[in-house]
Order: structure tokens, then sequence, then C-alpha cells
């Protein structure tokens, strides 16, 4: 079943009234249970595509269909409950919610989402210990570290029970340690529950992890380890 | 948790709320001491003028007003004081003769105008009897006692058992003159009671005019003056071919007065209330621009622009949450005691007095300004938050979660 279909995305960002081509008709399909590194070196419009592919910037052209939903067609609200309900996201600067607690920021989500209390609580408390954080429920991110914290994130991300989750570097400002923590966190949840991962990453070990590598540059695809070429 | 988010980031940066929160307490308090000052003045004018000077209600010949002569009179005046005295929420009422005159002493003269009065109803009604400085109300002189205003008195350069003479026309319209002799000297809050009238016994003048019961005015002074229009429509009813006048139509002035210190009230609250709408803006709007990566990451994973409009409204009306009672409680205690001990302004009494206010005011806030004030801060704080939560929902999630 195919999650995401990219066809034909171009973005053109006209800073300086200069137009910058960051993507160049990016077309391929993301399967459900997929763990895929889109991969690059700097400015080559990984960050770009997952914002797109997570409908929070417009293509100039082209168009992503989420499990048969055309984005482009989704009014801006329409759009944040359709991410809400689909999409989780883990950013490369965790961004939890500094005066809330790790239990009450994955929580927060399914508030979004109209879940009971109690439900919310305790399914935050199991993604907790699904991502190795038992007994920090209390703590605010301040009280974490790096690590512990992008595991709240990940955390965050799964309790909306999302189609897939975009992450955008995950494992940028994490030592080898958590970063390896994470990675063993993330392709277990994969593995057990199904769940589709995309990362945005120039790190080796999150590659090596990935069971697809799609190799962006110049806003091109030059390789998918699927082997969906795109000229 | 949109409310528990709006809390805690309200002391996220605790200096900087509490800077806000402490400008909105001392404005409040500020604010209520000045309400309460303005009122504890006009309150104190106001009933200075009814109890000296206007009383609630009075009642007159139709064409008293217009040409104030003796023949615009009140028929059976005096009988009519039991009947009205037995009223409804009447505490007093009083007859008087009013005969304009010119008064002469040793000395000088001066035009004034005679209050003919019952001295027992009188003081029940205007007080007067408090006001003597010197001498004694209507006691100490046998025949023909009468009592001035300091200012009078100092005019014809007079003094108690001082003698002067009243000019007058009678009835017939001849011109009579009758000597009376200094009993006491007031000191009323009014410059007009204490340059331009004398009192002297109803009897006493009315011989001299030739109408032992002539009445022109009678003054009712009430129990509660909020219920003013209950009493005012059963004198009204009883005494349908008079003339019966409120104190705001007696003097339209005093009404001029009070509206004109509620319209004052009124532009302080609204300077107050607009200062605060900036000073609050200038806050949420950092608290707004600090946190654009975190309000770029709400919207991204899901939350709506509605929702996080309503969070930045929250925030911003916990401000004022924290600090409405917070100055409303200050404010009270302030009130509260200078309401007892009276604010002293006797270094300005010479100014005051000239224009007839007290020399020690004090303030009183009602519960309605109060409950305005609350109101004010919440809708304050509600407009307030206006802009900083349509910058928040303008955010783009992308350029937003860029931001460093």
């Amino acid at each position: 079943m195919k999650v995401i279909e990219a066809h034909d995305i171009t973005k053109v960002y006209n800073s300086d009234k200069v137009p910058v081509k960051a993507l160049r008709g990016v077309s391929f399909s993301v399967d459900k249970g997929e763990f895929t590194a889109i991969v690059g070196p700097s400015g080559c419009g990984e960050s770009t595509l997952l914002n797109i592919i997570g409908g929070l910037d417009n293509p100039s052209q082209g168009k992503i269909l989420i499990e048969g939903n055309d984005l482009s067609v989704l009014k801006e609200n329409k759009l944040i409950d359709f991410r809400l309900d689909k999409i989780g996201f883990v950013f490369q600067s965790y961004n939890l919610i500094p005066v809330l607690t790790s239990r009450e920021n994955i929580a927060l989500i399914m508030e979004l989402q109209g879940v009971e209390k109690r439900v919310r609580n305790d399914r935050a408390l199991n993604l907790l210990r699904a991502v190795g954080l038992e007994g920090k429920e209390d703590k605010r991110p301040s009280e974490l570290s790096g690590g512990q914290q992008q595991r709240v994130a990940v955390a965050r991300a799964l309790a909306s029970a999302p189609s897939f989750i975009l992450a955008d570097e995950p494992t940028a400002n994490l030592d080898s340690v958590s970063t390896n923590n994470l990675l063993d966190i993330m392709a277990g949840i994969n593995k057990e529950n199904g769940t589709t991962f995309i990362f945005s990453t120039h790190d080796q070990r999150v590659i090596d992890k990935a069971r697809r590598v799609i190799r962006l540059e110049d806003g091109l695809i030059v390789s998918d380890s699927n082997m969906v070429m795109n000229a | 948790m949109v409310f528990l988010i709006a809390w805690r980031n309200v002391w996220r940066q605790k200096v900087r709320s509490l800077v806000i929160i402490t400008a909105m307490v001392v404005g409040l308090w500020g604010l209520i001491f000045a309400i309460g000052f303005m009122n504890g003045f006009m309150d104190s004018y106001l009933s200075n003028a009814l109890k000296y000077e206007y009383s609630h209600i009075q009642i007159h010949h139709p064409n008293f007003k217009q040409d104030q002569e003796i023949k615009y009179n009140i028929k059976n005046g005096i009988e009519k004081i039991g009947e009205i005295g037995a009223m409804e929420n009447v505490k007093a009422a009083t007859h008087r003769t009013v005969v304009n005159a010119m008064i002469g002493s040793a000395k000088a003269s001066a035009g004034v105008k005679i209050l003919g009065v019952d001295t027992l109803l009188e003081k029940k009604v205007t007080s007067f009897d408090e006001l003597i400085t010197r001498g004694t109300y209507f006691k100490s002189v046998k025949r023909n006692p009468l009592i001035m205003g300091e200012k009078l008195a100092d005019k014809l350069r007079v003094k108690p058992r001082s003698k002067v003479v009243l000019t007058f026309q009678n009835q017939e319209g001849d011109i009579v003159s009758a000597a009376f002799r200094v009993a006491g000297i007031f000191n009323a809050k009014s410059p007009v009671l204490n340059e331009t009238v004398v009192m002297v016994n109803y009897q006493d003048i009315n011989k001299t005019l030739g109408d032992e019961n002539l009445v022109s005015e009678i003054a009712i002074y009430l129990k509660d003056a909020d219920n003013i229009e209950a009493a005012y429509g059963n004198i009204v009813s009883g005494l349908p071919d008079y003339r019966v006048e409120k104190w705001d139509e007696l003097a339209p002035e005093l009404s001029l007065i009070i509206q004109q210190s509620r319209t004052n009230i009124f532009i302080l609250v609204a300077i107050f209330m607009t200062a605060l709408i900036f000073g609050i803006i200038n806050t949420m709007l950092m608290a707004v621009l600090e946190r654009v990566r975190e309000l770029g990451m709400l919207m991204a994973i899901g939350m709506n622009k509605l929702r996080l409009f309503f969070m930045i409204m929250t925030e911003t009306v916990y401000l004022g949450f924290v600090a409405c009672p917070v100055g409303l409680f200050f404010g009270y205690l302030t009130i509260g005691y200078l309401n007892k001990s009276g604010f002293d302004l006797s270094d300005y009494a010479q100014g005051l007095q000239k224009f007839g206010y007290e020399t020690v005011i004090y303030p009183i806030v009602s519960e309605n300004h109060y409950f305005i004030l609350s109101l004010g801060i919440f809708i304050t704080t509600i407009i307030a938050s206006i802009y900083p939560s349509l910058k928040a929902v303008k955010l783009k999630p992308a350029e937003a979660l860029r931001k460093i």
C-alpha cells in the first residue's frame, strides 16, 4: 500500500527576486512500513522535500498524495487536521514544549485529536516506556538530555498513530550513544508496528540503518536503493 | 491543556510577566485611588450642597422662579409641612419665606436674600446650626435675631449682637425696613450662602411683610436620596398646582459638575486602559516573537489556528487575571482606610473653601466601579491579545521552524 506518492515535485524559492530551484521534478513513492532515508549534500533539497511531504510547504509544481489524498486541494485548517491525524514529525532540535512535562508533551497531540484524558495519559506512559523513558514522565525537556528529548519527540510523533513519521535530521544534535539508541528504538518500532519512517539525514549511521536510501543532488533524485530513478 | 500551556507560559519569563503585572497592579491601584478621590470630592461637595443649601426637593409657586416676589407663595404652606413630613422616605421638611433685600450695617451695605425660617425645622433640614462659628443659632438674641455668613459679616464689618437693618418690599409693594440683631455667624461651604444669604425667624419677617402665614418655599430632606423618584412622585401628586423640583433641577450646575466628574473618571479609565493595551501588546509580542519556532512546531503537529489564537489570548488574559485581583485588593484596602481616616487637604484649604469643597476628602469607590474596572481589565486584555495572537496564527510552519 502506497503511503506517499510524490509526482514531479518542483520547488522554486524567489529569494531576493532570484529564483532558486530547490527541487526539480522529484517523483517517488513510499510504501507502508518502509524505513527510508533521504540523503544528500547540504542544500540538496531534502528538508524542502520533507516539508512538502509533510504539508508544511507547497510545491511550485507537481503534487503529493498521502494515502491517495492530494494535499494541494486541502484548505489550510483541513491540512492542519490532516497533519494531526496522518503525519508524525520529529525535528532536528526536538522542539518539545519547554513548559510541559514529557507526558504532557506526548498527550498534547492526543488532546488535539480529542482523545479522552485517561486514554491519552495511559498511551503517553506506554509510549514513554516504548522509547525507554519510563520514570521520566514528569520531567520537563530542560531536565532531559538531548537524546532523551529526541526520544520524547519520537514518542510524541507516534502518539497520534500517524500513517508515517517524518524525521528531519533527527540525530544531528545527538552524540553517538544517543544516536544509536534512538535508531534502535525507531527501527524497533518500525519492525514491530510497521510504522513508516522517512528521514532526511547526513548521518552515515542513520543511512546504514535505513532499508531504502533516496539520494538527492541539486534538487534531483540521483539514486534510489529501490531503483526508482528520476532523470 | 491549552489553558495549562498558557498559564505556564505566563511564568516562563517571570521577570517580564511580573513587570507588566506590577504595572497593571500599580495602575489599577492608582486608578481606584483617583476614582475614589474624585468620588469623595464630589460626594462631599454634593452632600454639602444638599445638606446646607438645596435639600433634595423644593416646592415653589409655579411663577416664583421667574420672579422671586412674595405674591408667588404657597397657600397654607405651613400646614402642608406636617403632611409632607409624614410621607414615606421624608426625613424632614421645612418652610421658608424668601425675600430679596438690602442689608445695612453701621459700616456698609449689601444686597442679600432673606430666608425667613422656622428655626427648629430648618436645622432638621439644612443643619445650619452645625455651621455657626461665632455666636449662636438664633438663641443669644431675643428680638429679631438674624444669622449670616462670615463673608457677609466681614463685608458689613459686623459681629454677634451687631445691629443690621433689612430693607425690602412688602406685599403692597411698599419699601419697609426692619432692624435685626446678629445672633450668629456661620461658615457655609457655599460661597453664595456665605456672602449673600441671611436667615431670620419666619414670624419676624412675615409680620413685617404683612402676612404671618406666608410661605415662599418648602424644602424637603430625604432619608434615602437614591429613592428620590418615589418621594418626588408622591409630592407631585399631592401638590399638583405647585412646582416641585428635585435637586438636579434646582441646581443644574451641580448636576453638571457631577456629570463632568463622571466623564473625567471615564476619561481616566480610558487613558489607563489604552496605555495598558500597548503595554500588554509589547509584552505579548515579545512572548510570541521569541517562540516562533515553538508556535511553528505546534501548527506543524496539528494545532489549528483557532486553538493557537485562543492559547495566546488566554495567556494574555491570565496576565490580567493575576494583576486585577491584586490591584483591586490594594485599591480596596487603600480606599477602605482613607474612607475612615480621610485624606487631608488642609494645605489647600483656602482655595478649596472658596469653591465650596471640604478640606478633608473621604474617598469612596462603589461596588459598581470595582466591577466595571474588572470588566475593563478583562476587555482590555482581550483587545490587547488580538494583535499578538494574529501575529502567531499568521506564521507559516515551515518558515517558523527554520527560525533560530
